[in-house]
């Protein structure tokens, strides 16, 4: 568990060849990543979260410093033998070619076989293996293109995983998918990570799901990794609060999300159920409130629920009310004088 | 390890069988039109005394053994070559560059062959070569062959120059259909400037032809096409890794620079030699690797190399039979029919697939 997948030392990432003629994007970054761990580096857009990744894969040269990977330094590996170490997920359009996901999974084993590329027979079992851990032996026949977002990008992590790699990068393999696919593919990394031993590195703007599944999260500001380490750490530390925060933007600690508003209207006090009081709590900071429990304010609201019938009973300094919704309770609260 | 083998049943022999079923009846139809072709022309024969000569049984007629042996072998069997030559060229270049439009002739190595034919035809002093031309028929003359492939090589070795510092492959695409305008517009100028009879053999070889080659000829041309052929089978799994773009074919180990290094190299052997003996020869190298792709529901460059070559082969023996006129004494450009036959085949592809990028 402890052995080192990756190194990176005083890497300075850019485009163009040399030091002195390149633009630097970041650096110099010093980091390691042990295996078995799933990162999740974060950082807002342009910082050069991508370039990092695509540096890390050998794709892009480095302006200076040095990778290892299993104590090898990347640049004096043959590019095919780093393959065999080193597999991506990419952001890139696959654009033409009419494959079957199963032939695009195929071409995983490209580092492993013959100069004709004929699958052996281990080949193949690291093929099957790779189609069942991902889920989508029932996708194997359909031609790439008739494939959703989710389905693809579960195709490119399986075509990844037939590699055979101790390393996996992925640029943002959540992009574009919604919610339970998002949850699908950090659950199916989470579980790899875990069971294959493997280094899962993936760069992410899914703070929420970054902080859940992540064993570490690399914070990357300002042209460099400017903070690494266990994700509640970096939110008792207030380093994930500060980093990402803007004006209009504030990050709670209590619940591990961001807010979008921040409090300009009164305080209010809830009474009442916990699933009431979450839910409640919620519309009411949207609308700017602040949010009180079990407290004295100037106004009260008491959440009462039969079965699945809630209702609100709101009890102001001037005004009062029953209420069936949350709705009708911020209908009624935005205009006082109905 | 049951559901194992299942799994591979379901997604891998089944499809193979039939995919080598497919090609060998493109194989067959080969023949047929082979042995078609010979018969055709000014001298009629009838298909089953073709297949007696080439049997080296004796025949009626002795003057047909001669016409066959002489001229229609050489010439269908230039028609075999320049056929697949073209369409394993196409396919490496739509591959290459990931554009379904991509040809032999992008990369400018046919335009530099015509300027090199452009500048021994249209030359002030060109007795010598008029003389040639007239003698062994257009695209006949070692000079003309000799003229476009070092038109050809001269393109192809810029073309090679600016690959090595080009980082994506798209700009060299634009390099070399640009190259390739040069060259057009030069020849052009130089016709400006020359007399009629000039520019008229220099049109007629732009017509194409395949009865000028040879035997002689024949032999050279057809150990190029081989050895461009093999090469391009060898090149099988780089062209697959490409498939997935220039990207994660690097993060898959393979060299982007020495690959495509190796792919102008063979495309210009190919497209470049077929230039040479037999004139530009349109709409192939497109067309076929459509068809290809699209009878055979692939893209796995282990399948659709020999089957671009035997349908090349194939679309070119129909093209020629076309060509002949059959019934009739004369015989059309060549390079007229390639256009006429091919572009209906590509339409037809685009709207059977609905679009390109599916069918591509």
């Amino acid at each position: 568990m402890d052995q080192v997948a990756l190194q990176i030392s005083q890497l300075e990432i850019g485009y163009g060849q040399k030091r002195q003629s390149g633009v630097k994007v970041a650096g110099p970054i010093d980091i390691a990543i042990q295996a078995g761990e799933l990162i999740c580096l974060l950082g807002p857009n342009g910082v050069g979260k991508s370039t990092l990744l695509r540096t890390m894969a050998g794709i892009q040269p480095s302006l200076g410093g040095s990778i290892h990977i299993l104590s090898q330094n990347i640049s004096e590996i043959h590019k095919r033998k780093l393959a065999r170490h080193l597999s991506v997920v990419l952001t890139d359009s696959l654009g033409y070619g009419n494959l079957t996901a199963f032939e695009l999974v195929s071409l995983g084993r490209i580092p492993h076989t013959g100069w004709f590329g004929n699958l052996g027979s281990e080949d193949r079992n690291k093929i099957q293996w790779a189609v069942e851990s991902t889920g989508i032996s029932h996708l194997c026949q359909k031609s790439i293109h008739a494939l959703s977002d989710g389905e693809r990008q579960k195709v490119m992590i399986a075509r990844a995983l037939a590699q055979d790699t101790p390393v996996i990068l992925l640029d943002e393999p959540t992009a574009h998918l919604d919610l339970p696919n998002r949850i699908d593919i950090v659950r199916l990394l989470r579980k790899l990570a875990r069971e294959t031993e493997k280094a899962i590195i993936m760069s992410t703007h899914e703070l929420d799901l970054a902080l859940q599944a992540a064993d570490k999260i690399w914070l990357m500001t300002s042209e460099n990794i400017t903070y690494s380490g266990t994700p509640e750490d970096l939110v008792l530390n207030d380093t994930f609060g500060g980093a990402f925060t803007r004006e209009g933007i504030t990050f709670d600690k209590t619940h591990g999300i961001f807010k979008v508003v921040e409090p300009h209207c009164a305080e209010i006090n809830l009474n009442g159920d916990e699933v009431g009081i979450f839910w409640t709590k919620r519309a009411l900071e949207r609308q700017g409130y602040t949010v009180l429990c079990q407290s004295t304010a100037n106004e009260n609201i008491a959440i009462a629920s039969e079965g699945l019938q809630w209702s609100w009973r709101y009890q102001g300094r001037e005004r009062h009310g029953t209420f069936a919704s949350i709705q009708a309770l911020i209908d009624f609260l935005k205009h006082p004088k109905l | 390890m049951a559901s194992d083998q299942n799994l591979f049943k379901a997604h891998q022999p089944a499809k193979g069988r039939s995919k080598i079923a497919l090609i060998s009846i493109s194989v067959l139809i080969c023949l047929v039109l082979l042995s078609l072709d010979l018969g055709l022309g000014s001298v009629h024969i009838p298909p089953w005394e073709v297949l007696k000569v080439l049997a080296g049984q004796e025949v009626e007629n002795k003057l047909w053994h001669k016409i066959i042996f002489m001229i229609r072998l050489p010439k269908a069997l230039s028609a075999i070559l320049a056929g697949s030559a073209l369409a394993v060229a196409g396919l490496q270049m739509q591959t290459l560059f990931r554009n379904p439009l991509a040809g032999p002739s992008v990369l400018g190595i046919t335009a530099g062959a015509s300027l090199g034919v452009a500048l021994v035809m249209l030359s002030g002093g060109g007795a010598a070569s008029i003389y040639a031309i007239r003698q062994l028929g257009v695209g006949g003359s070692w000079l003309i062959v000799l003229a476009s492939g070092l038109g050809a090589g001269l393109v192809m070795s810029l073309i090679l120059l600016i690959s090595v510092r080009l980082k994506d492959n798209i700009s060299l695409l634009i390099v070399g259909i640009m190259i390739g305008n040069i060259s057009i517009s030069i020849v052009s100028i130089w016709q400006y400037f020359s007399e009629p009879e000039q520019i008229q053999d220099y049109l007629m070889w732009t017509f194409g032809s395949l009865g000028g080659v040879t035997s002689s000829q024949l032999s050279i041309f057809s150990i190029v096409v081989l050895v461009g052929l093999l090469m391009a089978f060898g090149s099988s799994k780089s062209l697959n890794t490409l498939l997935l773009g220039e990207n994660y074919a690097r993060s898959l180990g393979l060299n982007i620079r020495l690959t495509r290094f190796f792919l102008i190299l063979t495309t210009s052997m190919l497209a470049g030699s077929v230039t040479g003996f037999c004139g530009p020869i349109a709409f192939i190298g497109i067309a076929v690797p459509h068809i290809a792709r699209s009878v055979l529901g692939t893209s796995d460059h282990r399948v659709l190399i020999p089957a671009s070559l035997v349908m090349g082969a194939m679309l070119m023996l129909a093209c020629d039979i076309i060509a002949q006129l059959p019934g009739s004494q004369m015989s059309l450009p060549i390079n007229a029919i390639t256009a006429l036959i091919g572009s209906p085949i590509v339409v037809w592809v685009i709207v059977k697939n609905r679009n390109l990028r599916t069918a591509f």
